[in-house]
């Protein structure tokens, strides 16, 4: 996984070619839901995206706008694409097989 | 122009899924911010939760809050309900008292009746129905002042617009009854309004004082006949108040003052005349007739301001029962004709007198020549006749001897009779050896010739007395030895002569039958020179004439003269003042 993050736009991008899964995580500075967020998140990418995926983490309170870009209206909203699939899924993450639903992952025992 | 792309099936699924998943985390509170276009909102839990229990504090103190103000209102409310209960039952109450008043009006026996504002009657009670003789159905809808035929004090329009501006009025009227009957009445009328304020009927009541007023005419006219018979009278009559200010006086009052009837109410009596009423005794005397219960009569004042009167006052308390007041009722008798006419009897009387006195006087002189004339000429004569006589009979011849003796005889007769009228007429004794020598020869005379004893005692000396008075003695001694001799049937008299420092007194006493001195009173004072006759002129020098008697216990005459009176020589009839 690759993750990226911004001040205004703070990013970790893993170099090289496009990852099959871009995803854009929308947080709230350090407000609780948008800590479990990043967390649960960084937990799904290690344990089932390991090096397919990109991850840019954009703090709203900083800068709004690429939320309204992205219509996204709350925060913590993650924006999957998955080649021409696009995904919202809102909220802390903490539900993990709706991540792994959105990213057609399914769950796998672990 | 762009025209908008629709979107696909798969988009709009996809959007519906993240509808629900953005509806998911905000029930579930798994969002931080919301994106605004202009702004962001931070939305934190907590705070929510915070401003949720806060919000829950509140509501819950406004909830206590508004619990104990729907309490309070409740227990206003139920407060309320109680008071409307109370108005009720007083509501209740007064409707029962309303027609227990109602029944009670047709108790009175009071005429109640109600009008409206246009006359007619709307209530007529059983008081009116006995008096005025309608009855209550003859005489609701009726104009009032139609039916009774009212006859108004003042013009119904002044009533009406003092009854509407003042809610009442009274006073009293003349109704005629239904047989015609004229009936006075003390009316009260009552205004009674709506709700609104405006008048909606008069409640009247009428009280027949038809016998009252003719009770009160019946005094009217009693009370001027009164003040007529008291105008008539020629004594003066004031009523005085108990400050012995004038209430009233009659025309004699006014006549004999001078005062006008209309200023003198008020007015003290005491200040009356310039202040000649001022008078001290005449102030107590007056406070006494309330404050002691005493009338006075006969309190003779005289006033000597301008031209000088005489008055006799009498006073006596007027006590009112009734209210408690008390008044003096003053009669005042002018006297000053009267004082002056006692003067001129009492000057007639004193002349009278000294006339009778010189008269008696004259008498007695005159008695006393004549006693003189017959002593020195008949008298003597008749002696001369008599010695010739003897004499002429001794040497005559035996046939005249007998007719010279009878004519001898007849003239003793003769000097006996001329020396008892001399003596009768004027005691030689009497002005030779003195009063006791006089008398004890008058008793003599008499115990010779009444057959009673009569003693005189006396000093013996030669009293010094006036022979005005000596002869008064001597008269009324020889007077009581004459009614001793014709009414007394007595066995002896004591005739005692005596003097001491008050005067010189004779005591004549019996041991006759007496008699009752009260009838002396009633004796006239015929009869020449009787008891009464010489009271007086006892009285006239001053002395004192006692008589003591009763029914078989004889009697005692004492007659006192005083000693300077008695002695006075030059004591006479030019000296007694007329």
């Amino acid at each position: 996984m690759s993750v990226s993050a911004g001040t205004e736009r703070s990013r970790k991008r893993s170099t090289a070619q496009p990852m099959p899964y871009e995803m854009r995580l929308f947080v709230a500075g350090k407000e609780a839901n948008s800590v479990i967020a990043r967390s649960s998140l960084e937990r799904i990418c290690s344990d089932h995206l390991e090096g397919r995926c990109h991850v840019e983490v954009i703090d709203v309170l900083k800068d709004f706008q690429p939320a309204l870009e992205e219509n996204i209206l709350v925060t913590p909203a993650l924006i999957i694409r998955h080649g021409p699939v696009r995904t919202v899924v809102f909220g802390n993450l903490t539900n993990i097989d709706r991540v792994l639903a959105a990213l057609e992952i399914g769950s796998e025992p672990s | 122009m762009m025209t908008a792309r629709k979107p696909t099936y798969k988009e709009l699924e996809s959007r519906l899924l993240e509808t629900e998943d953005l509806i998911g985390v905000l029930r579930n509170h798994e969002v931080d911010v919301i994106v605004g276009n202009e702004h962001v909102a931070v939305v934190r839990l907590q705070e929510v939760q915070e401003a949720l229990a806060k919000t829950r504090v509140g509501l819950e103190h406004r909830a206590v809050e508004r619990t104990a103000e729907l309490a309070r209102v409740n227990r206003q409310l139920r407060e309320t309900i109680d008071h409307q209960k109370r108005i009720q039952n007083q509501l209740e109450h007064s409707a029962s008292q309303l027609r227990e008043h109602a029944e009670l009006l047709d108790l009175a026996h009071d005429m109640i009746f109600v009008h409206d504002m246009d006359g007619r009657i709307v209530f007529w009670n059983r008081g009116a129905e006995l008096t005025y003789g309608w009855k209550r159905e003859e005489a609701l809808g009726q104009l009032s002042h139609e039916l009774l035929k009212t006859e108004f004090v003042e013009p119904l329009l002044r009533i009406t617009a003092r009854i509407i501006k003042e809610g009442w009025w009274e006073g009293e009227l003349v109704r005629t009854t239904r047989d015609g009957r004229k009936v006075t009445v003390a009316a009260r009328w009552a205004l009674r309004r709506n709700a609104d304020g405006r008048p909606a009927a008069i409640l009247e009541i009428d009280n027949d004082i038809t016998a009252r007023k003719h009770a009160e005419q019946e005094m009217a006219e009693a009370r001027r006949f009164a003040e007529s018979i008291v105008d008539t009278m020629q004594e003066s009559l004031v009523v005085l108040d108990p400050q012995l200010r004038i209430i009233s006086a009659n025309r004699s009052f006014h006549e004999t003052f001078g005062t006008d009837p209309q200023q003198i109410v008020g007015q003290p009596l005491l200040t009356l005349g310039s202040g000649v009423w001022a008078s001290a005794e005449l102030y107590s005397r007056l406070n006494g007739v309330l404050t002691l219960g005493g009338n006075f009569e006969g309190f003779e004042i005289e006033c000597n301001g301008g031209e000088p009167k005489a008055f006799v006052l009498s006073a006596r308390p007027i006590r009112r029962p009734a209210n408690g007041a008390e008044r003096i009722l003053l009669v005042i008798q002018d006297v000053t004709l009267c004082k002056r006419q006692e003067r001129v009897i009492e000057a007639d009387k004193e002349q009278l007198g000294s006339l009778t006195e010189e008269l008696m006087m004259i008498e007695e002189r005159q008695r006393r020549q004549i006693a003189q004339a017959l002593h020195d000429s008949v008298g003597q004569s008749l002696a001369f006749s008599k010695r010739e006589l003897n004499l002429l009979r001794q040497r005559g011849p035996e046939e005249v001897r007998g007719r010279l003796q009878e004519v001898c005889e007849q003239l003793d007769d003769a000097i006996k009779h001329t020396r008892d009228l001399t003596f009768e007429l004027s005691p030689s004794t009497l002005y030779t050896l003195g009063l006791q020598a006089a008398l004890e020869e008058l008793a003599d005379q008499f115990a010779e010739s009444e057959g009673f004893r009569c003693q005189v005692e006396g000093p013996g000396d030669c009293i010094p007395l006036d022979e005005r008075v000596r002869s008064l003695l001597y008269r009324a001694v020889r007077e009581l030895l004459v009614n001793v001799a014709k009414h007394a049937e007595a066995r002896n008299v004591r005739i005692v002569l005596d003097r001491d420092e008050q005067g010189f007194r004779i005591v004549v006493q019996d041991d006759g039958k007496g008699f009752d001195v009260s009838a002396l009173k009633g004796r006239g004072k015929g009869g020449g020179f009787g008891m009464l006759s010489v009271r007086e002129r006892l009285v006239r020098v001053g002395g004192v004439f006692a008589v003591e008697s009763a029914q078989g216990k004889g009697t005692k005459v004492t007659m006192v003269v005083p000693i300077d009176r008695g002695q006075r020589s030059d004591w006479g009839f030019d000296g007694i003042a007329t």
